[in-house]
């Protein structure tokens, strides 16, 4: 009954039946929903092509490390990242273009619990890779740091970062924007505040790759990407655009600028 | 940190509830959990408590140099390093907020030290920079003012190669004179010979405005309190000698600054004067001052 | 348990639905609905119910006769533990209401359910405006965006359908004092398309007013205008010209920080094509320090929407001596075939002057009792009484506190931001004025960052032993009060006035009224459970007409003291959006 309320309704609102799941290796409670909320239709496998990868034992509820990996699989598309028992469970979505489906950030988790990456391919298919996070909790809901700062709202924006070569021949850009990133679950009445997007291009104007973020991105958030940078372009540019309409340019320069590396074009 | 079994619980309760009132639900239930613990307290408190805290919280002023300033954006000035100083003599950190002014020094009181300010941020264990003046006291019965720790006064600044006998204000009835928009040196200084002198006044709404008319020759002498224009000058090297001509009916040329503390915390108000006493014995306080191109000038006994 | 799951695995697309379905086609809010807003009753796209600002509304649906069947239909909280005073005039377009609210916070709301659309929730920096309240008098609509100013000095652009940001600029830093609370105002201009007008609030002590325009498109600044004598103004980014001449009325250099600030902000006559806007207090406090009349201090001047000129000032308080900023409103409307406009200044005198040229036609007391000066005379300038005038502390016997006078008004003014109405049909004025005196004098020492400061000390104290509160019905053809009614605490909120001759507004005690526009009767009364500190409007929706009011206690009003408190002591915060219309069977009968 409980099965044929739902098909009916889902056949009434999308015209269309999405194939069932499959069922959660994790177990979670949450599963069925995130895939309809977070991956919208579609169908969905389980892939150990696309790894998590995230501690063992979390030191900080507020700052958990976390990279999402799907290299392994070809023509990505896109990438989220969410996590099932967060209050705020989608943590943001890369749309790679030309670069890696990799991310590596920092994020806030409340408790234990599954966090997932989810790449889809050309195909529209969803390729999840799962982890169970173990977590003492609390890190959405306490103030963010910046929270007797006075000075937050001086220093929101400014953004640091440096560009590696890879042996893979793409560019490891790591990039910290300052930003209180608050959840709006704090006891301080504080609203949310974050980043929601950050499109980062090459000094030459060529897209290189977008990011949705949301409020468990953790305050001042940090992000690792691998980028399709020529070796000719000198820099990136960085915009960044939070929800009060605040805007962040910054350029992170790259060293192979200064060196005398010759690095042959790829 | 709040308990996460309970946290957890809550969590499980609520699955069962429409997926869209999920994230209210949760929402809810992790205030409700997190308000046990979580969280910082932002309250004037006794001693007992900030010591056991380990962290002195002082609020001092935006934008009030040499006292209170931001540089590079992390607090600095004369306030900030007695503030560090009082923390190392009571055991604890001190944890520095600079912030900006009300209409007036009773508003900041409010907002510093008793009530909090109403977008949040709370108070503080301690205020610098607040006036000693026994009407002012009266005024604002919720805070306990004292540890009276400088004198401020009004003074004259001149060029130090300046000739002409300034013994008296008349001498700006035929020169140019600077002065701080709506301060009782302005007002001495606007009724002065029944407005003789107004059509030389040059006002300013910030002493740094009137020190860079002082150093660019636009006026002759500045008129105003001896502790910022000595410090402004020491920072854009330029040099002045200070003179202290008769103020006729000035209505006020010295006063004295302190600090202000809950009146529940006067526990905590007695060990700062305690920490007070050793810093300007060993000279130190003096030395704050210094730092910043500032003649320490100790607050008479009352 | 079913139930449950049943909504959790259909919710999400369903509710997607549902909203597709439920909220109305929302079309872009033109220049021309803003133009016609006052004689449109199905919408309520300005502040004032059209940009002449005349909180009039041509609807007759309720009536004397039914209002007292009036029912509330929703209400809305406005949450969190963020109180404190509601002070904003909600706007409504296509069945969408739009709301600000304290701590500088945003709705859309479905005005059919009451049910929140989206929320915007702006974030201030802390510890900022360590001494205010922390109102906003309501939004802007224009185009597929509705602008509101913030609490850190922002001018914020929201797309209407989502509530996200379009653009955001800054209108000062809010770290000088600067905050924006008033609803900005959209003018019509032919180079640049709509402009949003607004004015400065705060600041430090001295710095000058000014009014800006900016292109509703986004953002960019078209104009400036200094109020203060002297100030140049800037056009398309280049300096334009000078407003008055340097330091005519000011002595030496005091013209420099003169003050004037523009904190209300403005009203548009369409016909003149000119916009109203007020101008505050003059720097220093103590008048005997700036004689001369301190222009546009206190004043009311009308600018060109398309160049930021002024085309004509009027000063209320020349040379003030007693705080009365020259804010209030300004109000077009038509004087027996004269192209007038209104105000009711802080000063307690109602001024009746031409659109065109701001020439004086009459001034006469609103409020009883006024000491400051004894009448306006026929030249526009006030009679002053020499001895109202605070003491000159250097004349006092120690130097050190100037003479104290009683004054009436007090600083809070005979009127304050509370926006009053104009009813065309009845030709009167609905001032919600407040009859009160305050001690007031010239004190040298005040501290400020620890520097000692010239100030004044006021005391207020009611002048009446049952009221302080006074609605007032003004002719403005006679200067006349045709009917007062008397409430307790003081009017803090706005009024609204209808084709069916009602007059609608709220009280401090939480009480929303209706009373017969024609003799004050009270025809009807609501205790919204908070006080009400903001102007209603109505508007027609599906053919029943509505009446909106914010409730929600707050503002200057609880940091008054002495006397004044006691009539507000036991009043409760709150923030409560009520919506009310007549039952079904009760408007059909009609």
């Amino acid at each position: 009954m409980r099965l044929l309320a739902s098909t009916f309704l889902l056949l009434l609102v999308s015209g269309a039946a999405y194939a069932a799941p499959p069922s959660d290796p994790l177990g979670s409670p949450m599963w069925a929903d995130m895939v309809e909320r977070v991956l919208e239709g579609g169908e969905v496998v389980f892939d150990d092509k696309v790894k998590v990868v995230v501690p063992s034992i979390v030191e900080n509820q507020a700052q958990v490390p976390v990279t999402a990996d799907a290299r392994a699989l070809p023509g990505v598309t896109k990438l989220v990242v969410f996590a099932d028992l967060n209050p705020i469970q989608h943590v943001l979505t890369l749309t790679p273009g030309k670069s890696a489906p990799y991310i590596g950030f920092r994020m806030k988790v409340e408790q234990g619990t599954p966090v997932r990456a989810a790449a889809q391919t050309a195909d529209g298919v969803w390729h999840v890779g799962s982890v169970y996070l173990d977590a003492a909790g609390g890190g959405c809901s306490a103030p963010a740091m910046a929270r007797n700062e006075e000075s937050w709202s001086t220093t929101v924006g400014q953004t640091q970062g440096r560009i590696w070569r890879d042996i893979s021949g793409l560019a490891r850009a790591r990039f910290r924007i300052r930003h209180p990133m608050d959840t709006g679950l704090a006891r301080d009445n504080t609203p949310a505040f974050y980043i929601e997007s950050v499109k980062v291009t090459s000094s030459a104007g060529a897209p290189l790759a977008t990011l949705q973020m949301f409020e468990p991105v953790s305050e001042d958030p940090t992000v690792t990407l691998m980028l399709p940078l020529a070796p000719s372009d000198g820099a990136i540019d960085i915009e960044g655009r939070d929800i009060n309409g605040g805007l962040f340019r910054s350029q992170i320069t790259a060293p192979w600028r200064q060196s005398n590396v010759v690095v042959p074009r790829g | 940190m709040g308990d996460p079994d309970l946290s957890r619980v809550e969590v499980h309760a609520s699955v069962t509830y429409a997926s869209v009132m999920m994230r209210a639900v949760l929402r809810i239930a992790t205030l409700i959990v997190c308000c046990s613990g979580l969280g910082l307290s932002a309250s004037a408190r006794p001693l007992d408590e900030v010591v056991a805290s380990g962290s002195l919280r002082v609020i001092s002023y935006l934008d009030n140099a040499p006292f209170s300033f931001e540089e590079n954006g992390k607090p600095a000035g004369i306030d900030v390093e007695i503030a560090r100083a009082i923390a190392k003599e009571l055991g604890v950190t001190a944890e520095i907020v600079l912030r900006m002014q009300g209409e007036k020094a009773d508003d900041d009181v409010r907002a510093n030290v008793w009530r909090g300010p109403l977008t949040g941020g709370g108070t503080g264990d301690i205020m610098m920079n607040v006036p000693m003046d026994r009407e002012f006291a009266l005024r604002n019965p919720e805070a306990v003012f004292g540890n009276a720790y400088f004198q401020e006064r009004v003074v004259l600044a001149v060029d130090p190669g300046e000739r002409t006998d300034i013994s008296s204000f008349d001498a700006f009835k035929t020169r140019k004179i600077g002065v701080q928009l709506a301060t009782v040196a302005d007002y001495f200084l606007m009724t002065y010979d029944d407005g003789a002198l107004i059509e030389n006044i040059s006002h300013h709404l910030k002493p740094e405005q009137g020190v860079q008319e002082f150093l660019n020759k636009d006026v002759s002498a500045l008129l105003g309190i001896q502790s910022k224009l000595e410090s402004l000058l020491h920072a854009s090297k330029g040099r002045a000698k200070f003179l202290n001509p008769d103020m006729p009916g000035i209505v006020r040329k010295t006063w004295v600054i302190g600090m202000a503390w809950k009146e529940n915390s006067r526990d905590l108000g007695y060990a700062i004067d305690a920490a007070l006493v050793k810093l300007s014995a060993s000279g130190d306080l003096a030395r704050c001052f210094e730092k910043y191109g500032v003649s320490y000038v100790s607050p008479p006994l009352n | 348990m079913m139930t449950a799951k049943w909504l959790a695995s259909a919710s999400a697309p369903a509710l997607a639905l549902a909203l597709t379905l439920s909220t109305p086609a929302r079309a872009d809010v033109s220049i021309e609905d803003i133009l016609k807003d006052a004689t449109t009753t199905n919408d309520v796209v300005t502040s004032g119910l059209g940009t002449q600002g005349q909180r009039y509304s041509p609807l007759k649906t309720i009536d004397k006769d039914n209002v007292s069947q009036l029912a509330p239909a929703w209400a809305m909280s406005l949450g969190g533990e963020k109180m404190r005073g509601q002070q904003a005039q909600p706007l409504v377009k296509d069945g969408v209401m739009y709301v600000t609210g304290s701590y500088s916070r945003l709705w859309a709301i479905d005005v059919k359910t009451g049910h929140e659309i989206w929320q915007y929730d702006h974030r201030l920096p802390e510890g900022i405006l360590p001494c205010c309240d922390v109102v906003n008098r309501g939004a802007a609509l224009i185009n597929d965006k509705v602008i509101f100013g913030t609490l850190d000095a922002k001018l914020v652009a929201l797309d209407r359908k989502t509530g996200k940001v379009v653009w955001t600029k800054e209108i000062d830093d809010f770290k000088g004092g600067y905050s924006y609370t008033a609803a900005p105002l959209i003018v019509p201009s032919k180079a640049h398309g709509p402009l949003v007008v607004t004015g400065v609030s705060g600041g430090e002590f001295g710095i000058v007013g000014r009014v800006e325009a900016r292109k509703a498109d986004n953002g960019d600044l078209v104009w400036s205008r200094p109020t203060i004598e002297g100030h140049v103004g800037t056009l398309d980014g280049k300096p334009s010209t000078m407003t008055g001449k340097k330091g005519e009325s000011w002595p030496g250099d005091l013209w420099k920080t003169g003050g004037g600030a523009t904190w209300l902000g403005g009203t548009y006559d369409p016909e003149t094509n000119l916009i109203f806007v007020g101008a505050g207090n003059p720097a220093p406090w103590n008048s005997h320090m700036r004689p001369g009349d301190n222009k546009w201090s206190c004043s009311r001047i009308a600018i060109d929407p398309e160049t930021g000129e002024i085309k004509w000032g009027y000063q209320t308080t020349p040379n003030d001596g007693w705080d009365f900023d020259g804010v209030n409103e300004v109000v077009s409307f038509d004087l027996n075939g004269t192209k007038a406009v209104a105000t009711a200044d802080r000063n307690g005198f109602f001024y009746v002057l031409g659109r065109e040229d701001g020439k004086f036609i009459s001034g006469t007391p609103f409020v009883e009792k006024i000491t400051w000066a004894k009448e306006i005379g026929k030249d526009g300038r006030p009679v002053y009484n020499p001895d109202n005038r605070p003491g000159n502390p250097k004349d006092s016997k120690d130097g050190k506190k100037g003479e104290s006078v009683f004054a009436v008004p007090s600083f809070l003014g005979g009127k304050n931001q509370q926006p009053m109405a104009y009813s065309p049909d009845t030709k009167l004025f609905y001032v919600p004025a407040n009859e009160w005196g305050m001690d007031i004098h010239n004190e040298p020492v005040t501290y400020k960052k620890g520097a000692a400061y010239l100030g004044a000390g006021f005391t207020i104290k009611p002048i009446f032993e049952d009221h302080i509160g006074a609605l007032k019905a003004v002719d403005p053809a006679t200067g006349k009060i045709v009917w007062t009614y008397k409430n307790r605490a003081p009017l803090w909120g706005g009024v609204l006035t209808t084709g069916s001759n009602l007059v609608f507004f709220g009280t401090p005690e939480g009480d929303l009224k209706a009373l017969d526009a024609t003799d004050g009767k009270e025809l009807w009364s609501f205790n919204t459970g908070s006080g009400i500190v903001a102007p209603p409007i109505t508007w027609e929706q599906d053919g029943e007409q509505f009446v909106s009011v914010l409730s929600g206690w707050g503002g200057a009003v609880p940091l008054w003291g002495g006397e004044v408190a006691k009539t507000v002591a036991n009043l409760n915060q709150g923030g409560m959006l009520w919506t009310f219309k007549l039952p079904k069977k009760l408007a059909a009968a009609q």
